[in-house]
C-alpha cells in the first residue's frame, strides 16, 4: 500500500509517570504534539502531518499496538516486556528514550530480617508450603514477568494476587506477603517499609517505541513514520550533553592554534577577518561533551580568544545512524 | 484504524493433523490402550480444565512457567499439561474406598506452553496408566514393563528404556546431615551435573546462594540450636517494631535467621554430599554393571540406601518381561521434584535426550499431598503420542474415500438412494451421497479416484433397479435396489477375475 494520503496511528500516554514527560521529550525532539483541546483524547504532530495522535494508558498503548489498532506508540519497556513474547507482532523500534526511566523489583516487608535474596525467598517459601500448607502469594500487576522471573530462579510454591494500585499496603493488609512492583527511587517502597531484594530485579525500563510489525511492512507511511520519528529521536537523544563551541581566536597560523588545540581532535579552525582588529584571525569550532567544556573554555582565552559562545545543541546527525539500521534489519528478519 | 480482514491462522505452536496422520494417530492410541488393557487397567476421563492449583500443587517449577491458564470470575483455571495431577485427583474423589491397587488409564490432549522455537508442540496426545496403592518391584517392574509392552505394540521395538532411582539418591543424601531442604535443591540439579556446559562447578555455585550466612548487620554470634536465644532473638525483633511482617511472626523469623546460621556452617557436608552425587550423576550402564558400581559408590561415601535391593530385585523381575534394551541411569533427572522412587524414560533410538517416547515413576507422596486419607502409594507413566508417531516414520494409509458414490439424479429418486446407501454403509462399505448432478458427481468420483458411482433416475426407480458404472472399466450395468449383498458379491468375483 502506498497510498499517499494513509494515516498513521500513534500511541502517547495519557496519564501516569510517562504522560508528561512524553510530551516535553517529543517537543524536545522537534516533534511538537498540538492538543487542541487538551480534553480530548486526540491530537496531531504538525511537522508529521498524516500522523494521529491518540492519549491512551500505557497498558492499552502496548496491547493495541499488539492488535494492530495502533501503528506506533510510545510506552513503558516493562509493560511491553509483561505483555508480548517474541511471536508478538511488535516491534521496539528505540528501546531507550531515556526518560521514564524504573525497575520492577521483588520487595518483602522490611521485618524480614533473614531475607535479602531471591534464594531466601525460595527458602522461605518452602517454608509456607511445610508449615502454613500454603503458597507465597505475590501482589502484581505483572504477572506474566513475575511468574517467569519466580520460576526461573526456583520459587515455585507461588500465587499471584493481581491487585490495581496501592499495591505496597498488600503486605500491612494481608492479603499478600510480598509484592513485586514497580520503583523508581524506592521512597515508596521505604514508606510502606517494604526492602527490595538485592538480586530481586525483574526488569530495568524506561519509555520506548514500538510499532506492530505486520502494519510495518504493509503500510510504506507507517514505515517512514517511525523512520522520520527515529531520526529526530536519535538525533536529539545523541545531542544530549553535546556542545557546539565557538570562538574567534588570534594566532600566527591556523597550525599555531591546530598545536594549541591538539587536546581536541575533530576541531575545525577557519579563518576570519575580525573588522577593527589587525593580525590573522580564526573562528573555532569544536563539538565537545560537558566535562571537557570548562577545559576547552580555558585554553580558548588562554589563546587570547573573544568570547566563547555555547549554543544549546538541538540534534546531532550522525552519517549512518545505527538503530536505523538495528530498526531496519529487524523488519528484515521478521 | 485498520480493516482486520486477513486470515485467521493456526496460534503459532499448533499442529493441525490431516487425514493420515489423524488415522495413525487413531491405531497408535487404539494399539496403546489395548496393551495396557492386557495389563488389566481400566479407562478414566478426566477434563481437560481443572483448577491450576492441581497442576502447580504436583509440580510447580515444572509447570509454573509452561501452564495455560486464565482466570474466570476469580477462580484461576488451567489447562492440563499432563494426565497424572487429573487422574490423582479423580482417585481421591471417587476411589478411596474401593479395593487397592487399582489400575487406571486415560487418554487425551495435553497443553504445554513450550518457548517459542521450540520444536515441541503446545499441544499433544497422551495415553497414561496409573497403578495406585501398590509399592514394591513388582508394581514398578509392571509399570516399567508395559511401557515396553505399549511401545512395541504401536510397532517400536528398538526403544531404549532408561531408569533413575530418585528415592535411592534422597536417602543416601540424608547421610550428609543436611537440612531436608538443602537435599532436595541439590537432587534437583541432578540432571545439571552430568549436562554439557553446566557440571559441578556451575552446580556448587546454583547451591550455595542457598548457604550465604546471614549478612553482618543482621547476624548474631548464637549459640548452636539454643532455643533460650532464639526466643530472646523474637523478642528483640518485636520490640524493634520494624512494620507489619507480612504473614510471618516475630519468632518464624528468628528461626529462619538461626537456620541460616546453621547452614552457613555445613558447607563441608554439602560439599561432600556434592561430590557423592557428581558420582553418582555420571553412573550409567547395564543393570548387572550399574549395581555393583552403586554398592561402591554408597560404601566409599559411606552413606547407605535401604532402597538398593528392591531395586535390584525390579530390574530382576523386569528381566522376566523379557523388554528391549535397558539402561540405569543414575543421573537421569526427569521429575525430580515429585517423584519418591524410580523414575524413568523410553527413548527412540535415533532421538536426542529430549526424544521422550514416554517417562513416568514413584510418586507416593502426592496422593496424600491432594487429599487422600493416608499414605498412598503410586506409579505411573505417559505415552508422548507425537514422539512416538515421529519415531514410527512409517507412513500410514488414511481410510481412503469412498468406495461408492451415489447420485440421484431428481429429488423424487433420494429416498431410494439412502435406501441404498444405508445398506451398502451396514455391509461395511465406504459410500458417499453426491451433492451435484451426474455431471458434477462423475467429475468428483474421477478426482477422488471412487471406483463405482451409482445413478438412480426416474426409469431405475420405477423398475426397482439402478446403474452401477465401473469408473475404470467405463463399463455400467442395472442391478437390483434391494440386493446389496448380491452386488458386492459379483464385485468381489469381477474384481478378482481382473
Amino acid at each position: 500500500m502506498t497510498n499517499s494520503d494513509e494515516r498513521v496511528t500513534i500511541g502517547l500516554p495519557s496519564k501516569g509517570a510517562l504522560a508528561d514527560p512524553t510530551l516535553e521529550f517529543l517537543s524536545s525532539c522537534g516533534m511538537k504534539v498540538k492538543q487542541p483541546n487538551t480534553r480530548q483524547y486526540t491530537a496531531n504532530i504538525p511537522i508529521m502531518p498524516r500522523v494521529d495522535v491518540v492519549f491512551q494508558r500505557v497498558n492499552d498503548i502496548i496491547l493495541k499496538v499488539v492488535d494492530g489498532t495502533l501503528d506506533l506508540g510510545i510506552t513503558g519497556l516493562d509493560v511491553v516486556a509483561e505483555h508480548t513474547d517474541p511471536e508478538s507482532e511488535v516491534i521496539v523500534v528505540y528501546e531507550d528514550l531515556q526518560y521514564g526511566g524504573c525497575k520492577l523489583v521483588l520487595a518483602v516487608p522490611e521485618a524480614w530480617l533473614d531475607v535479602e535474596t531471591v534464594a531466601d525467598l525460595v527458602d522461605v517459601a518452602l517454608d509456607f508450603r511445610e508449615q502454613k500448607e500454603r503458597n507465597l502469594r505475590v501482589a502484581t500487576k505483572y504477572p506474566n514477568l513475575t511468574r517467569s522471573f519466580l520460576t526461573r530462579h526456583g520459587l515455585a510454591h507461588f500465587t499471584l494476587v493481581s491487585a490495581e494500585g496501592a499495591m505496597e499496603a498488600a503486605p500491612a493488609m494481608g492479603y499478600a506477603d510480598i509484592i513485586c512492583d514497580i520503583t523508581a527511587t524506592g521512597t515508596t517502597l521505604r514508606e510502606n517499609n517494604l526492602r527490595p531484594l538485592a538480586d530481586g530485579t525483574v526488569i530495568d525500563s524506561q519509555a520506548c517505541l514500538v510499532g506492530n510489525s505486520r502494519r510495518l511492512h504493509e503500510s510504506n507511511a507507517v514505515r517512514q513514520t517511525a523512520l522520520t520519528m527515529l531520526e529526530y529521536i536519535e538525533g536529539a537523544v545523541a545531542s544530549g550533553g553535546r556542545y557546539m563551541v565557538e570562538a574567534d581566536v588570534p594566532a600566527e597560523s591556523a597550525a599555531h592554534l591546530a598545536e594549541a588545540l591538539a587536546n581536541w581532535p575533530g576541531t575545525v579552525i577557519l579563518p576570519a577577518t575580525m573588522v577593527g582588529a589587525g593580525g590573522p584571525w580564526f573562528t573555532v569550532k569544536a563539538e565537545i561533551g560537558t566535562r571537557e567544556l570548562l577545559a576547552l573554555r580555558s585554553a580558548l582565552h588562554a589563546q587570547g580568544g573573544q568570547t566563547v559562545l555555547v549554543p544549546p545543541m538541538r540534534y546531532r546527525f550522525a552519517p549512518d545512524s545505527e538503530s536505523r539500521q538495528r530498526f531496519l534489519g529487524l523488519l528484515k528478519h521478521e | 484504524m485498520t480493516a482486520n480482514n486477513h486470515f485467521i491462522s493456526r496460534p503459532i505452536g499448533l499442529r493441525d493433523k490431516l487425514s493420515a496422520q489423524a488415522a495413525a494417530l487413531t491405531r497408535t492410541i487404539a494399539q496403546l490402550e489395548d496393551a495396557l488393557t492386557r495389563f488389566a487397567y481400566r479407562p478414566v476421563e478426566t477434563p481437560a480444565l481443572e483448577s491450576a492449583e492441581l497442576f502447580l500443587t504436583k509440580s510447580g517449577d515444572e509447570w509454573a512457567n509452561r501452564l495455560f491458564s486464565f482466570e474466570m470470575y476469580g477462580r484461576q483455571i488451567g489447562l492440563r499439561p499432563e494426565l497424572t495431577a487429573g487422574i490423582a485427583r479423580l482417585y481421591v474423589e471417587n476411589f478411596q474406598h474401593h479395593p487397592k491397587p487399582l489400575r487406571l488409564r486415560a487418554t487425551g490432549p495435553v497443553f504445554r506452553y513450550e518457548s517459542p522455537g521450540r520444536a515441541t508442540s503446545r499441544q499433544f496426545p497422551q495415553v497414561d496408566a496409573e497403578l495406585i496403592g501398590a509399592s514394591g518391584p513388582a508394581a514398578d517392574s509392571e509399570i516399567l514393563a508395559l511401557t515396553c509392552r505399549g511401545l512395541e505394540a504401536a510397532g517400536i521395538t528398538d526403544y531404549r528404556l532408561v531408569i533413575g532411582h530418585v528415592g535411592l539418591i534422597l536417602s543416601a543424601l540424608r547421610g550428609f546431615q543436611l537440612d531436608q531442604r538443602i537435599q532436595r535443591v541439590l537432587l534437583a540439579q541432578l540432571e545439571n551435573l552430568r549436562r554439557e556446559g553446566r557440571g559441578i562447578g556451575y552446580v556448587r555455585e546454583q547451591v550455595e546462594r542457598f548457604y550465604a550466612g546471614p549478612s553482618e548487620e543482621v547476624s548474631a554470634e548464637a549459640p548452636n540450636g539454643d532455643a533460650a536465644f532464639e526466643s530472646s532473638l523474637s523478642h528483640i525483633l518485636e520490640s524493634l517494631r520494624l512494620g507489619p511482617v507480612g504473614n510471618r511472626t516475630p519468632a518464624e523469623i528468628a528461626a529462619r535467621l538461626l537456620k541460616k546460621q546453621r547452614r552457613a556452617r555445613q558447607k563441608p557436608e554439602l560439599h561432600r554430599a556434592l561430590a557423592f552425587l557428581n558420582e553418582l550423576a555420571h553412573l550409567s550402564g547395564k543393570p548387572g554393571d550399574v549395581l555393583p558400581e552403586l554398592h561402591r559408590i554408597l560404601g566409599a561415601h559411606g552413606v547407605h540406601a535401604g532402597e538398593i535391593d528392591a531395586f535390584a530385585q525390579t530390574l530382576d523381575l523386569l528381566e522376566a518381561y523379557e523388554v528391549g534394551e535397558v539402561t540405569v541411569e543414575m543421573g537421569l533427572g526427569r521429575g525430580v521434584a515429585y517423584y519418591t522412587g524410580i523414575n524413568f524414560a523410553a527413548y527412540a533410538p535415533a532421538g536426542g535426550p529430549n526424544a521422550q517416547l514416554a517417562s513416568g515413576g514413584r510418586y507416593d507422596e502426592l496422593l496424600r499431598l491432594f487429599g487422600a486419607n493416608q499414605e498412598t502409594p503410586a506409579i505411573g507413566m505417559a505415552f508422548y503420542l507425537e514422539r512416538i508417531l515421529d519415531a514410527l516414520e512409517t507412513a500410514h494409509d488414511a481410510p481412503g474415500h469412498a468406495r461408492f458414490l451415489i447420485v440421484a439424479l431428481d429429488g423424487a429418486d433420494r429416498p431410494a438412494a439412502i435406501r441404498l446407501a444405508e445398506a451398502l454403509r451396514a455391509e461395511g462399505e465406504r459410500v458417499e451421497m453426491a451433492e451435484r448432478g451426474i455431471r458434477g458427481a462423475l467429475g468428483h468420483a474421477d478426482k477422488l479416484e471412487i471406483p463405482y458411482v451409482i445413478l438412480i433416475g426416474e426409469d431405475e426407480r420405477k423398475a426397482g433397479t439402478f446403474a452401477l458404472r465401473k469408473m475404470t472399466a467405463h463399463e455400467q450395468f442395472t442391478w437390483p435396489l434391494d440386493d446389496a449383498a448380491g452386488l458386492l458379491e459379483k464385485l468381489t468375483t469381477t474384481e478378482a477375475a481382473s
